[in-house]
């Protein structure tokens, strides 16, 4: 018996279908003769990658002014970075197909974290961050603990359910009360275990109290506002009841002035659908 | 449907009709929501008026949380303030995000004639 995290996370298979499209994608971006045409063509081989990509990259979410119509050319709009941070997205959403409707609404979920993950981008746009796909990441994942937690162990789950109170509490503290550790804890282990940057694992682990992140305090600062912003204005639900207490100090962080956030809720607005049917699975096996 | 002069677009306008240059190269599709940077390009392409969808007019639209009732105002601001854990009513950034909560809440109020 390890530590009750190490063995939750024993159970998440490491990677989903596209583990080998990423791996044989390393591959090609190893050899100095590659071209662009060369990791199209591995994308190419997943009509359902293929077409994810397409969706999104002709869709708000980038909105390029002329439409693209090869992985390739996608790839070098977006670059190939991105592009492997959208397929490690896919990845996860695949990974977590199948968990009991009675804990959480899948679908909820998935719309909560997206909607992080376009806020984080957004605001990370705002602030002309550089690879603002990584705080789409960070947004989209900083819940996974309790995705790992409801996969892996459904009756602790319930407890945690049935623990949680209709008054203002949040979720975090009563699974730090049943469970004796939270879903950042969680996500942490997992990211960890999934070799994932260092910017990521601490964005995750600390977007509840972002100014405890060390050097990765701006990334954790964003999704912890990006969290907010998305509970506040009620785009999706990942169980929580009540919008999390938002600490100015992070907000201070971003150097960013309050009207920003119009703008910020527009734009999420226009990108959440096209986000939406690219990565989550379209039901009733169409899209 | 509208045509507005370039140096009037404002953000958020939706291009009713695609936007091409002399040659005929495709700078803007129909259905953009515009933003500064699409202004930007249609002025330095010398694009002098763009067709956007009706509705989108020079204006600035009417603030919805000036027009409705205010006792149904109340509410909502009831309704969802209860929704955050804490507010900071002298931070400026949480009174601005629960602006926007509010203000989302009343347009779906408005769109279906429900507030639940």
């Amino acid at each position: 018996m390890g530590h009750p995290i190490e063995n939750l996370i024993a159970g998440v298979p490491s990677l989903g279908s596209y583990a080998s499209v990423l791996a044989e994608i390393e591959a090609v971006l190893d050899n100095p003769q590659s071209t662009l045409t060369d990791v199209g063509e591995v994308i190419e081989k997943d009509p359902d990658l293929t077409a994810r990509l397409l969706k999104l990259g002709n869709s708000s979410f980038y909105g390029f002014p002329c439409r693209v119509e090869t992985v390739s050319e996608t790839i070098s709009l977006i670059g190939i970075q991105q592009v492997q941070d959208l397929i490690t997205v896919s990845t996860v959403v695949e990974i977590f197909e199948g968990i009991s409707a009675d804990l959480v609404n899948m679908k909820s979920f998935w719309q909560h974290s997206l909607a992080c993950g376009v806020a984080a981008r957004q605001l990370a746009l705002s602030r002309r961050m550089p690879k603002p796909e990584k705080l789409f990441v960070l947004g989209l994942l900083h819940d996974i603990g309790r995705l790992v937690l409801y996969a892996q162990d459904p009756e602790k789950s319930r407890f945690v359910f049935k623990a949680y109170p209709l008054s203002s509490e949040s979720l975090r503290e009563t699974e730090r009360e049943v469970l004796g550790f939270d879903h950042t804890e969680i996500g942490e282990c997992l990211l960890r275990a999934w070799n994932y940057p260092a910017n990521l694992v601490a964005g995750v682990r600390y977007h509840h109290h972002p100014l405890s992140a060390g050097a990765f305090q701006l990334e954790a600062s964003i999704t912890h506002v990006a969290d907010h912003l998305v509970n506040a204005m009620q785009w999706g639900s990942s169980g929580q009841r009540v919008v999390p207490t938002l600490h100015d100090k992070a907000w201070e962080r971003l150097n960013l002035p309050p009207d920003v956030l119009e703008s910020v809720v527009t734009a999420m607005d226009d990108q959440l659908a096209a986000v939406e049917k690219a990565f989550l699975p379209a039901k009733g096996g169409t899209g | 449907m509208p045509k507005i002069k370039t140096e009037s677009l404002r953000e958020n306008m939706v291009a009713a009709t695609d936007v091409k240059n002399m040659d005929d190269m495709l700078l803007i599709p129909a259905g953009t929501r515009l933003t500064e940077k699409h202004i930007n390009i249609l002025l330095t392409w010398g694009i002098e008026e763009v067709v956007v969808e009706a509705g989108d007019q020079v204006n600035e639209p009417v603030d919805p949380l000036r027009t409705i009732p205010p006792e149904m105002l109340q509410r909502i601001t009831a309704d969802v303030r209860k929704r955050f854990r804490s507010l900071d009513d002298s931070s400026p950034v949480q009174q601005e995000i629960l602006r926007l909560a509010i203000l989302r809440r009343v347009m779906m109020t408005l769109a279906h004639g429900t507030s639940h």
